[in-house]
């Protein structure tokens, strides 16, 4: 590891240079899909809107250490806000004829209706964040189920706004690969940023031990609260383009299987690190998209492979095991890109304070 | 006004097993309490009263006059009370200048001054060498006096040390006390060091607390304790691992 006198030189290199690493090469990856064929633009394009959704589930499972089994509740709000306020007046009035008039006759653009499914998801996590963070551990991942079926339940129900189980369409289909790299890069800025703020320091604190955190003054619930709210938002923001690139769907599309694809990536990335969860995104998508196409059947060589229906799902959970079993902290060991080099500290401390600290271990008594 | 922390008629109960039995403790600005005692004499569970992670079955606490009975770690904390745990805790995965600039930023410092802080603390524990590297890298000496280093960054007007020493050769025993006094030399904070090596107490206290099965069986200074009859019959009777 190469050492630098300088602060910024410093800074670049452990703060800017990680980020660089995590963008570019995802940049790189848009700029390929773009020259490829219209499925694998949207092979490409969804990985990208997960990428927001599953750093936006990263910052608060990242750094709380404490699993949610239902952000994607945000998710399905996003997704239905954006839709609402992106359907023109005239679409409203045929596909939805009781909606309230606040939202009947209003209409956004793609940008507005992805902000504002965002600030709509982020809205509720804020009503549920403190109730939510006074749970830790299993009953907190719980709890975020029994929201998730909760909203699940409201949605498939309230009819004359979300059109209940059946289908929600005509949104304009305005989500496009670049924009959705560009949302995907403002959350991995985002995530990254939130990491190294106080609360983020503190939160990372009180992952790792959590007396020792409480001793030093940290209110957990708290600071946890304030990450849970981020977080709904950026999972919102990825509930808002997902409606924008899909134009139909219903009260299943974001459901469980949204739940436990969005887990596998951030575990088989390492839920733990902001790479974990970039790393695991690209990979799962990549793996999900190739089960998906040698579902309908492939060919091995001369060995001709049938249609096998459920491949993806079996590859998944298959791939989540081995991850488990063999790497339980994520292909990344939940480490970040490391930096390029270190601020050179003063490595004799100053003449009136200690000698240099004896290493051996004694046992204790 | 000087700061005290002051502990009345302390019960704590596990289960029909007394561990503090109506103890009475007073910390003082300045000053340098020891608390001592043969094993399971109940030293940890009073720090952990006193910290605010044990509940009191009986007791109340003041802090500077105003009553903090039953209030919670970390609002102890932002009032000026630092602990450090029997067998090193610390954040791990962090760094080891992480580990002490959140020290500072728990009770609500800012940025620039934690890291100020941060530099500071780990050049008087012999640590800065190593502040860039994992928390859990370090040798257990180190890790003992960074989890001294992270308590000094509350700035605490009391500071509650549970057997800081332990595991720790005697170079290195004797080279966190020296930090410790060099600490206290420019700060008003009261002490609380739980100590098995008579030694380091007899040169560190300006008071020593004895505790024998929860009940305070003495209060004096080190020679008063040191002569005292009860106290060698508490640690002879029982036989431990005393370093005495
Ligand atoms: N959480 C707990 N539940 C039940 N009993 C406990 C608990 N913590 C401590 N005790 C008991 O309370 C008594 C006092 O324990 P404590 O840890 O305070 O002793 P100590 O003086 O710190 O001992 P040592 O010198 O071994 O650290 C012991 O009998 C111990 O077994
Ligand atoms: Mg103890």
């Amino acid at each position: 590891m190469k050492h630098s006198n300088s602060p910024l030189l410093s800074w670049i290199g452990r703060r800017v240079w990680p980020l660089v690493a995590l963008i570019v090469p995802l940049g790189a990856i848009a700029l390929f899909g773009g020259t490829g064929s219209i499925v694998f633009q949207r092979e490409v394009t969804t990985m990208m809107m997960y990428m927001v959704v599953v750093v936006g589930y990263y910052i608060f499972v990242g750094n709380s250490g404490v699993t949610s089994f239902g952000h994607i509740s945000f998710m399905i709000i996003g997704a239905y806000t954006a839709a609402l306020l992106t359907l023109t007046v005239q679409q409203k009035i045929i596909l939805l004829p009781d909606l309230p008039s606040f939202l009947a006759d209003v209409h956004f653009g793609f940008v507005g209706g992805a902000l504002l499914g965002a600030v709509v998801a982020a809205v509720f996590a804020a009503v549920i964040a403190l109730p939510i963070n006074r749970l830790t551990g299993i009953s907190l991942s719980l709890a975020m189920f029994a929201i998730l079926l909760t909203v699940n339940v409201i949605v498939s129900h309230w009819t004359s706004v979300t059109r209940g189980v059946t289908s929600m369409f005509g949104v304009p289909q305005s989500t496009t690969l670049g924009s959705a790299f560009v949302f995907a890069s403002i959350t991995i800025v985002a995530a990254w940023m939130f990491q190294w703020t106080r609360v983020g320091l503190r939160m990372r604190a009180a992952r790792e031990d959590e007396p020792a955190a409480r001793a030093v003054g940290i209110s957990i619930p708290r600071d946890r609260a304030i990450a849970f709210i981020l977080s709904g938002f950026f999972v919102g923001l990825g509930g808002a383009l997902f409606a924008q690139f899909l134009g139909a769907f219903n009260s299943d599309t974001f459901y469980i299987s949204t739940t436990l694809l969005t887990i596998a990536m951030l575990v088989i990335g390492g839920f733990k690190s902001l790479s974990g969860a970039v790393v695991g995104t690209v990979f799962v998508s990549a793996l999900d998209a190739g089960l998906r196409r040698m579902e309908d059947g492939f060919a091995l060589g001369p060995l001709e492979v049938g249609s096998r229906p459920g491949l993806s799902a079996v590859g998944l959970a298959l791939c989540m095991l081995l991850v488990l079993v063999f790497r339980s902290e994520g292909l990344t060991g939940s480490r970040e890109i490391p930096s390029l080099w270190r601020l050179r500290r003063n490595e004799t401390p100053p003449a009136d304070t200690l000698p240099a600290p004896a290493t051996d271990r004694k046992d204790v008594s | 006004m000087s700061s005290s922390f002051i502990a009345r008629g302390v019960h704590v109960d596990f289960d029909g097993i007394k561990a503090l039995d109506d103890v009475d403790v007073e910390l003082r600005e300045r000053e340098v309490l020891g608390l001592i005692g043969p094993n399971g004499a109940g030293k940890t569970t009073l720090v952990n009263v006193l910290s605010g992670f044990q509940r009191l079955d009986e007791g109340s606490m003041q802090l500077n006059g105003a009553n903090v009975t039953g209030w919670s770690p970390y609002r102890l904390a932002r009032r000026g009370l630092a602990r450090t745990f029997q067998g090193a805790r610390l954040f791990k995965g962090l760094s080891v200048f992480e580990n002490v600039e959140v020290g500072a930023l728990g009770v609500g410092v800012g940025r620039r001054e934690a890291k100020a802080r941060a530099e500071s603390l780990l050049s008087l524990l012999g640590l800065y060498g190593q502040a860039d590297m994992p928390a859990d890298s370090l040798a257990y000496g180190g890790q003992r006096r960074l989890e001294i280093a992270r308590a000094l960054a509350l700035r605490p007007q009391f500071l509650l040390l549970d057997e800081p020493a332990a595991g720790l050769s005697e170079l290195e025993s004797d080279e966190m006390m020296s930090a410790i006094l060099d600490f206290k030399k420019d700060s008003d904070c009261g002490v609380l060091i739980i100590e098995h090596d008579m030694r380091v107490i007899m040169s560190l206290c300006d008071r020593v607390h004895v505790l024998n099965y929860g009940k305070t069986i003495k209060v004096g200074t080190p020679a008063e304790v040191r002569a005292d009859e009860g106290v060698l019959t508490a640690y002879l009777g029982v036989g431990g691992n005393q370093d005495a």
